[in-house]
């Protein structure tokens, strides 16, 4: 169809130009403002032309080196002095704001916190010179410190797996002083208790007549403690010595005897401190975006495929069945956060008996999965839907005619005219995998680096606003939606050439 | 003639709307938000000419702050948290010095240093608060338990109220802010066993002189560890609201919050009786002070118009006011910084920090001098992790020391 040249420009006026404007202003701009950004090391805070200044800096800084001009009286025009010998100035926007910035900088002013440093941020993040967190990486559990208390009690399983199996046998025997068996836990023995040992020094007599002072009887505690660590026989004599000069021989034995005591607690907690460690893994920022997005484009497109496939039948619930499955996608993801954390925190426990869900780094990422899952399937599930109700009936019922098993229309007929289908929701799940945000923040977010779950999305959240690094956020943003655009890419590339046409 | 009365009145009416001056006032203490309303109603009402419009940003306000000052569209009113936070704003220049006005004279001077930068004063210390155990009067009457005045006490008391199958502590380990609160509130602590003055330890720490170890980490780690040892089994599960209900209801003796969570625990249980007592590290009662401080301030704008900057420096003015204080105190539920102020109506636990603070002066909040990045990350972060058994008391302590150079490098 040709059409009139008139009706070209009035279209291209009211449609396409409108279209690329608003695409320039609001993604483009902001785009290469960004890229700028990841290039400095902006603190996030630190504007780029100053806003109020004293006097003296601002007339040696920026009026000195400008030279007398258009310019100048600019500048001159939008600051002013105040009554506390200050240049401060309103808030700018617009082209205002881009003349300032481009004067100023022209001048040489650059604050220290808005500096160009070229492509370090990018080099630090490809080095492994950012947090740690950031990486995967294997780092070590300790479940003890020495200086802390026993604990009263240790969990069978835990105690076992990780600490008394690592012993010889007289460190066993040792263990078995300290610790018994009692039910689901190894409790610790009333007579190895360091406080009550402790006790009878803070209730010495010589401390009621002020003899002695309760931080002399603190010290001589962290001696003994220390000493008993590092199981050293002399410097334990000699706290007692010097502990018992002023005491009378009854209270001297009872020293003595709670000295050997800690002492002798003091040899377990070095050898528990030692042992009762674990080798863990952890997914690091990096790793558990990618988890994330594994587990979402897998399990979310195979359980809306399996949805969509039985709720393709003749059934006569299939309506209500299918509104049910969407719902969740429904609900604000905030909402559905509050949800399974009500279920996490307070039904879960109560069913099953186990008490810890989010806060265990061991099923955190997978309850994640899960219920990201739950709330993406749904909508993959309509698309999915759709495509399955596209497909010709005849060509199936031909191909049943011929014989073809149900097996063999679903992996020639079926899923080959699925393809598209699939395209579209693989797409749509890795791109939101890896953008996801909102679902982690509201459930874990606090404790995000603690169990170990925190996406990428919100590490540069983290990075800009709380350790105040906006230019390596920057940076870390403009990678994220390099390799968006290279996996969906991919993607989207290999699949199109999988499609086919009837 | 009734129509062109009528007419010139709807004429004014515009006129004052128009001639109104809009401001807009940032918070983020949440905790009471019909109280600041009230207050600021009573202000527009004696005001007229002037309105004033509340944004709430309860959580990762700062967040929303600098990305709001970085567009050049800071609120014109900022309520912002004391020392760091201030020095921070003033030093980008987004603050009005407000050193020369006369609401900063009637403030008490032991205030003062909270929102000082470069010598000059950068905005209006508000509330003074305190963090340390909020205990329930009603369980300690029950077990014959007194408040611990020592650590020895602590523990024994912890021992005694596990034997009679009370939690000691409610926790709130699922939000990092807690322990971060916790861990500096030791530090701190510990600090004076070394004759270290915070400001002195922040000042040498700015300068690489010295190392968040400088302190007994032992000790520090060990009271960390007992902290957790005294909460229910479940605590890494906990946010704010389980903490508050589990205090609340009765389940857990104590908490170790500041006393901005005495309101929400009211709020649950009116009936509830608490008392406040400093959260003891050392066996001499005598160096065991409350951990209290200047909480947050109010400061202007300096990107505002100055008509709206002289409407926001009359409400500042008004603050000092007493009808202003009442509201402030009665309605808010905060204390106060001005001189003579009358805090006598918030309530027991208040009454004991005032008096506590008035008896044995107190530890300043050294974590308001941390640069805020230490704060947020290694301490906050460094001290949940490590309750977790993801980090390492010596990597906790050298993650803080890394990042703190890296601040102030900057």
């Amino acid at each position: 169809m040709v059409q009139k040249k008139s009706t070209r420009r009035f279209n291209f006026i009211l449609f396409t130009a409108p279209a690329f404007i608003l695409y320039a202003l609001f993604f483009l701009l902001p785009f290469g403002q960004g890229l700028r950004i990841s290039f400095t090391n902006w603190d996030g805070l630190t504007p780029k032309t100053p806003i109020s200044m004293d006097k003296a800096d601002f007339e040696s800084q920026i009026l000195a080196k400008l030279a007398p001009g258009p310019d100048r009286d600019f500048v001159v025009s939008l600051y002013t002095l105040d009554t506390s010998e200050r240049y401060s100035r309103q808030g700018l926007s617009g082209i205002k704001r881009y003349r300032l910035e481009r004067i100023l900088k022209k001048a040489g002013y650059s604050p220290e916190t808005y500096k160009d440093v070229g492509f370090e941020n990018y080099r630090s993040i490809f080095t492994g010179q950012v947090d740690a967190r950031f990486y995967p990486r294997r780092y070590e559990e300790r479940y003890f410190n020495p200086s802390s208390d026993l604990p009263i009690q240790i969990e069978v399983a835990e105690y076992e797996k990780h600490f008394l199996d690592k012993l010889d046998q007289d460190e066993a025997v040792l263990a078995a002083v300290f610790y018994d068996k009692a039910g689901d836990y190894y409790k610790l023995s009333p007579d190895m208790d360091e406080f009550e040992a402790e006790d009878p020094l803070y209730s010495l007599p010589a401390l009621g007549w002020g003899r002695l002072s309760s931080s002399a009887v603190d010290d001589f505690v962290d001696a003994v403690k220390k000493a008993g660590l590092a199981q050293d026989e002399a410097t334990l004599k000699a706290a007692i010595a010097t502990f018992t000069a002023p005491l009378d021989e009854a209270d001297r034995a009872q020293v003595e005897m709670a000295a050997r005591k800690i002492f002798e607690i003091g040899e377990f907690k070095t050898l528990l401190a030692s042992n009762w460690r674990a080798e863990k893994f952890d997914l690091g920022v990096v790793g558990f975006t990618i988890f994330f997005a594994l587990g979402n484009v897998i399990l979310a497109n195979l359980l809306a495929f399996w949805i969509a496939m039985a709720l393709d039948r003749k059934l006569k619930t299939k309506n209500i069945l299918r509104s049910v499955f969407f719902l969740p996608n429904v609900l604000s993801m905030i909402v559905v956060a509050l949800i399974w954390s009500f279920i996490f925190f307070h039904l879960l426990p109560k069913l099953t008996g186990i008490q810890t869900w989010m806060s265990d780094s061991a099923k955190a990422p997978w309850l994640l999965v899960m219920v990201s899952v739950w709330q993406a399937a749904g909508y993959f599930m309509v698309v999915y839907l759709a495509g399955l109700q596209n497909i010709p009936q005849d060509v199936l019922e031909a191909a049943m005619i011929d014989g073809a098993s149900p097996w063999n229309r679903l992996r020639h007929i079926t899923l080959p005219l699925l393809v598209p289908a699939f395209t579209v929701c693989i797409f749509l799940s890795i791109a939101n995998a890896l953008k996801c945000f909102d679902l982690v923040y509201a459930m874990v977010g606090p404790s995000g680096y603690a169990v170990g779950t925190v996406p990428f999305v919100m590490d540069i959240f983290f990075d800009a606003f709380a350790r105040k690094l906006a230019g390596l956020a920057t940076a870390k943003a403009t990678l994220l939606f390099i390799a968006i655009l290279a996996i969906t890419g991919l993607q989207l590339y290999f699949m199109k050439r999988k499609e086919v046409q009837l | 003639m009734k129509r062109i009365l009528a007419a010139v009145l709807v004429l004014f009416a515009f006129a004052g709307i128009l001639g109104a001056q809009k401001l807009e006032l940032y918070y983020y203490k949440q905790e009471n938000q019909e109280g600041l309303k009230k207050l600021v109603d009573q202000f527009v009402k004696e005001n007229p000419g002037i309105s004033i419009d509340l944004l709430i940003v309860p959580n990762d306000a700062d967040a929303t702050m600098s990305a709001r000052a970085a567009q050049g569209k800071l609120p014109d009113i900022l309520q912002m948290q004391s020392y760091s936070r201030v020095a921070e704003y003033a030093a980008k220049g987004y603050l009005v010095d407000l050193s020369k006005q006369p609401v900063l004279a009637k403030v008490v001077d032991s205030s003062k240093p909270a929102v000082t930068w470069n010598s000059k004063l950068w905005g209006l210390p508000m509330d003074f608060a305190g963090i340390g155990i909020i205990y329930n009067k009603e369980i300690f009457a029950k077990y014959g338990l007194q408040p611990p005045a020592t650590y020895r006490d602590l523990e024994r008391l912890c021992r005694s109220l596990r034997t009679n199958g009370v939690t000691p502590f409610a926790g709130l380990l699922k939000e990092n802010w807690s322990m971060g609160h916790f861990i500096t509130l030791v530090h701190t602590n510990l600090l004076v066993e070394k004759k270290i003055s915070a400001d002195k330890f922040v000042a040498d720490m700015n300068a690489g002189k010295t190392s968040y170890g400088v302190v007994d980490t032992d000790k520090l780690f060990s009271i960390m560890d007992f902290y957790r040892a005294n909460m229910d089994k479940n605590a890494e599960e906990w946010n704010w609201n389980e903490q508050q209900a589990a205090f609340a209801e009765g389940k857990a003796a104590m908490m170790v919050q500041g006393l901005w969570s005495y309101g929400a625990a009211i709020g649950t249980n009116p009936k509830l009786e608490c008392g406040f007592v400093p959260f003891p590290i050392f066996n001499d009662s005598a160096m065991n002070k409350f951990y209290a401080d200047v909480d947050s301030c109010f400061g202007v704008s300096a990107q505002s118009a100055p008509d709206k900057k002289a409407a926001a420096l009359k409400f500042l003015e008004w603050l000092a006011t007493p009808q202003a204080q009442k509201i402030w105190v009665e309605d808010y539920k905060l204390t106060l910084s001005f001189k003579g102020a009358n805090v006598s109506k918030l309530g027991g636990p208040f009454v004991d920090l005032m008096t506590g603070v008035g008896k044995n002066g107190a530890y300043p909040w050294a974590f308001a001098s941390y640069p805020t990045a230490v704060f947020e990350d290694a301490c906050k972060n460094g001290a949940q992790q490590y309750v977790f058994n993801k980090k390492t008391a010596e990597a906790v302590i050298a993650d803080i020391d890394k990042q703190w150079a890296a601040n102030v490098k900057k």
